[in-house]
């Protein structure tokens, strides 16, 4: 029935009242704010939460929409951007992985470690690299977290990104460096701490 | 290209993101000739594989559909109700805001000049309460109230409560804690010498000493107004004050005012008897 209306106008019919546009916009957007939350916190039950609550401060019209500062994606990827953080700061539930600590106590700088590790990932399974990948990305800091969803997860642009994190491009670009660079290195360390005991297992089984 | 030319595209390389063509044969050529820009390319594409592998295993996640009944649930309420977005049993909303209106918010900020007004007008009203008056009821003045008539020490307003238990005094003078003696009424005396009390008529009976300062830091803070609260002290602790105690009523209680400066903190005692 909508399918052909623009945001900015399910917008309009919603603030008239108009339920079926509520619905039709809440089945264009929910999927993509709920993966954005879901892949912020790591918890499912925090991104129902959190595109919950994107929705409603939409339905409640709290916060006028304004197309010349960006498009209604980049206003709602906003509003679920403070609801996760807010949701971080509060709860602090979610199982942050620290990586920073190896087990042989290996601290060698980031660009020493990005040097040494050819095969990065090249051990692990690929469902261990997807499960360490996503342990690691949770384990960045909010503000390396955030633009790592959104350029990596979900291939933003720079531009886009800078809009919802209301910061510069060039802010963007250099987190993102960053954040990438300290997942190379914690997925180094993960691995290393991965492959260990399984060189063990096959080391044992060998002399069964 | 050098390394560090290298390290500002390197993300963008590993993701394949639009670029200039020159630029990225330019990058590549580094590569191949620099071992350590190989390693971290080599690293940067491994990473954004994985990254890539992680957004696949959520990409056709969405939320419940009990989302979706939860916010229609609101919404018909809401549209029922707009004014006043109340609670459901599907969702907790917090209650909307209520603006005031600007006619409302006049009047209140009229109303308040107007107390701040009259509030003023009262307090000039009041008549100073000269010490020779009040000193002239006291049951035996000592003769160091010249001294204190001379310092001219005069309280712009004593209040106290009628309640014996409690007794709230609240001052306002700029006066030193050192040279201050108990409420400003009563005569200076020397260190532990009980005085009379006559701020108030249920204090007629009552002696008190001065006021000791509890620390030396603050004896010399100048206070603008603070509370005097009654309270009860074993006995025992005028012992702490180097005042006499009496062995045989050790275990009784003495009373005592706590001068509170406006943070709460106690700065001064006074015993009475």
């Amino acid at each position: 029935m909508h399918s052909n209306v623009s945001d900015d106008e399910l917008l309009n019919l919603i603030r008239a009242g108009d339920e079926s546009a509520f619905v039709a916009l809440y089945r264009r957007k929910q999927a993509v704010i709920y993966r954005f939350a879901l892949r912020m916190s790591g918890s499912e039950s925090v991104a129902e939460d959190v595109t919950q609550e994107v929705f409603l401060h939409l339905m409640r019209g709290n916060g006028n929409f304004d197309s010349a500062r960006g498009s209604f994606q980049s206003y709602l990827f906003g509003i679920a951007r403070n609801q996760v953080l807010r949701r971080i700061e509060r709860d602090r539930t979610f199982r942050l992985v620290s990586l920073d600590n190896s087990e042989d106590g290996n601290d060698a700088p980031l660009t020493e470690a990005l040097i040494v590790a050819g095969d990065l990932l090249g051990d692990l399974t690929r469902w261990e690299t997807i499960e360490s990948v996503r342990q690691a990305v949770l384990a960045l800091p909010a503000h390396y977290r955030e633009v790592v969803v959104l350029c990596d997860l979900h291939e933003i642009s720079y531009q886009e990104a800078a809009e919802i994190l209301g910061c510069a491009i060039g802010t963007v670009r250099s987190r993102l460096h960053r954040a990438r660079a300290i997942l190379v290195e914690r997925l180094q360390t993960l691995n290393a701490a991965q492959t260990r005991p399984a060189a063990a297992q096959i080391l044992s089984e060998s002399f069964i | 290209m050098n390394c560090q030319e290298f390290d500002l595209i390197i993300n963008e390389l590993a993701r394949s993101k639009p670029m200039e063509a020159s630029q990225r044969e330019q990058a590549l050529a580094h590569s191949a000739t620099c071992e350590l820009c190989a390693v971290r390319l080599a690293n940067a594409r491994l990473l954004t594989d994985g990254l890539k592998a992680l957004a696949a295993t959520t990409e056709n996640k969405s939320a419940p559909s009990n989302v979706e009944n939860a916010l229609l649930a609101a919404f018909r309420q809401q549209s029922a109700s707009p004014v006043l977005l109340k609670s459901s049993n599907v969702v907790s909303f917090p209650i909307r805001q209520t603006r005031i209106p600007m006619w409302a918010l006049a009047a209140a900020a009229v109303l308040a000049v107007a107390f701040g007004i009259f509030t003023v007008s009262r307090w000039n009203q009041i008549p100073a309460i000269s010490p020779t008056k009040e000193l002239a009821t006291a049951p035996s003045p000592s003769p160091k109230i010249e001294n204190k008539q001379d310092n001219e020490i005069k309280p712009a307003l004593a209040v106290v409560a009628s309640d014996q238990k409690r007794k709230t005094l609240i001052f306002k003078t700029t006066t030193r804690l050192s040279d201050q003696t108990d409420d400003g009424f009563s005569v200076k005396s020397s260190l532990g010498e009980f005085t009379p009390l006559i701020d108030s008529p249920n204090s007629r009976q009552e002696i008190a000493t001065d006021f000791l300062p509890l620390t030396y830091d603050t004896a010399d803070q100048v206070m603008e107004s603070g509370q005097v609260i009654r309270v009860q002290m074993p006995r025992t602790a005028l012992a702490s004050f180097g005042l006499p105690v009496n062995l045989e009523r050790a275990n009784e209680t003495v009373k005592a005012d706590l001068l509170l400066a406006d943070d709460g903190s106690a700065r001064a005692i006074r015993f009475i008897r």
